[in-house]
């Protein structure tokens, strides 16, 4: 009796202390995965601080194109107050990219300084975000596959660990978007 | 660039070198049918004279073909070094005609010095694996698209290591670090950080892993920019590096550190020339030799053409 209980107790303890280790684990990865969020970060903000010169170059020639104007920069406003979530980047990365497609209407617009510095600005933006965006998504991948599997998701439900998004922000490509110039 | 094919049926067609490749075979086999002849012969006196001077045992006969044997290598050590001046004449020729048109077919303003070596301090640049010994040959110097300035050699670094043998006594062996081709390219343009693409398991500091599971099967990266090392080792960069690996299946590395690209070709003597019976010019050798040099070609122009496109 006496042996059994020994057992029992020594079960116990190896269990608490694996589910220790598996949580530990979640904290490191969940932790990776932030810490990566937080490249993207540096990267988007660098990004969307391009807006006000972009609206600004661009609004000389499309002048009608208001209301893209002032949505783009309401979400930035937005965005920088602490709305920072990868749904509102998407939004005003959708927003940019509504914007260059204005541009490119614009022959004069394309061919004057000022543009082609930004363009140049944020084609390198662009290539570093997606860097980021890739270490991002590989953590987090790696963080979400690892609360799934089992038994590491009982560990996860039980201290309420959430899946992490995934960011899927697009490039620009002319082609994707489509605008009433005439509008 | 011509095919391996092509330069192939050129150099087969090149009277002088199968000149003096013809009478390097031909010395080959006076020399081994001698070896033949010396070796029987005197294996036969020595069987006859152990034979006679003891009683018939296998147990005395196996202890016996110990000498023997070391005698039948004695002689063709010996013959190896003294009929061998045909190659020698060989090598050289070989060098000039055969190799430097396989250099002109990739890079441009070559320049070949077969007997000189590498300086030991741009194999250093490449922060590789410590060494106490250093050899090498075979430097090149030329330019790759006319633009960009390359240095390569075979390279062979070795480390040695005192030991105590079971009888207390103190030796030294040496044993292969690195031996094969490496190579230095200038870009134009800096990264500003270093990049190393080298086998798994290698023990250097800021492993960054990829997300193509492919790549990292045979790969480790590391990077002491992680945003730079992921702009430079795109989706295609990655696919075509693995698909290089797997055409040329050898072993090779990757460093670049600011605007210099480090190659290194895990292959072992490099531009020796090797024969067949029937072949004066050994065809395997020659591929070998011929893909390494188009590796390098096609590898550096995809690195410094990505490195340009990149933003950094």
């Amino acid at each position: 009796m006496k042996a059994t209980l020994i057992i029992l107790i020594a079960l116990i303890i190896i269990l608490i202390l694996i589910a220790f280790s598996k949580y530990n684990t979640i904290i490191r990865r969940k932790n990776k995965a932030k810490q990566a969020q937080s490249g993207i970060d540096v990267y988007l903000n660098q990004r969307f601080d391009l807006i006000p010169n972009l609206v600004e170059c661009v609004k000389a020639y499309a002048k009608h194109e208001k209301e893209i104007f002032e949505s783009i920069s309401k979400l930035r406003s937005e965005y920088i107050q602490g709305d920072k979530n990868i749904k509102k980047a998407e939004q005003i990365n959708n927003g940019m990219n509504k914007i260059l497609a204005v541009a490119e209407e614009y022959p004069e617009l394309k061919s004057s300084e000022q543009f082609l510095n930004l363009q140049k600005n944020l084609s390198k933006m662009e290539s570093q975000l997606q860097a980021a965006r890739r270490i991002y998504n590989m953590e987090v991948t790696k963080y979400n596959t690892y609360i799934s599997v089992v038994p590491n998701n009982l560990i996860a439900d039980l201290f309420r660990f959430k899946e992490m998004e995934l960011f899927e922000i697009e490039e620009f490509k002319k082609e994707n978007i489509n605008i009433d110039i005439e509008g | 660039m011509k095919s391996f094919e092509e330069l192939y049926k050129e150099f087969n067609s090149n009277i002088e070198i199968n000149e003096v490749a013809n009478k390097v075979q031909e010395e080959r086999k006076k020399r081994n049918k001698l070896a033949a002849v010396l070796c029987i012969s005197i294996d036969m006196i020595l069987v006859f004279f152990i034979y006679n001077t003891i009683k018939f045992s296998i147990f005395k006969i196996m202890f016996y073909i110990g000498p023997i044997f070391i005698t039948d290598m004695i002689i063709l050590l010996i013959l190896f070094l003294a009929l061998n001046s045909k190659y020698k004449e060989y090598v050289p020729l070989f060098k000039e005609n055969v190799i430097k048109s396989m250099l002109n077919n990739f890079f441009t303003e070559i320049e070949f010095f077969p007997d000189k070596m590498m300086p030991s301090q741009i194999y250093k640049e490449g922060k590789y694996e410590g060494y106490d010994i250093y050899h090498s040959d075979d430097y090149i110097e030329g330019k790759i698209e006319n633009e960009y300035l390359i240095d390569m050699a075979e390279v062979h670094t070795e480390r040695e290591e005192t030991y105590k043998d079971s009888d207390g006594n103190t030796n030294t062996r040496t044993y292969t670090i690195f031996h094969g081709m490496f190579a230095k390219i200038i870009m134009e343009k800096s990264i500003n950080s270093n990049l190393r693409i080298t086998l798994n398991h290698a023990g250097y500091k800021d492993r960054l892993e990829m997300d193509s599971s492919e790549f990292e099967k045979y790969f480790d990266v590391f990077a002491s920019d992680k945003i730079i090392g992921m702009q430079i080792l795109t989706a295609d960069v990655m696919e075509e590096i693995v698909e290089l690996k797997n055409k040329i299946k050898q072993h090779f590395d990757i460093f670049i550190d600011n605007n210099a690209l480090y190659l290194r070709f895990h292959c072992g003597a490099m531009f020796e020339p090797k024969m067949r019976k029937k072949q004066n010019l050994d065809e395997n050798s020659l591929k070998m030799y011929y893909n390494i040099l188009k590796f390098i070609n096609e590898l550096s122009n995809k690195i410094i053409k990505t490195i340009k496109e990149v933003q950094i």
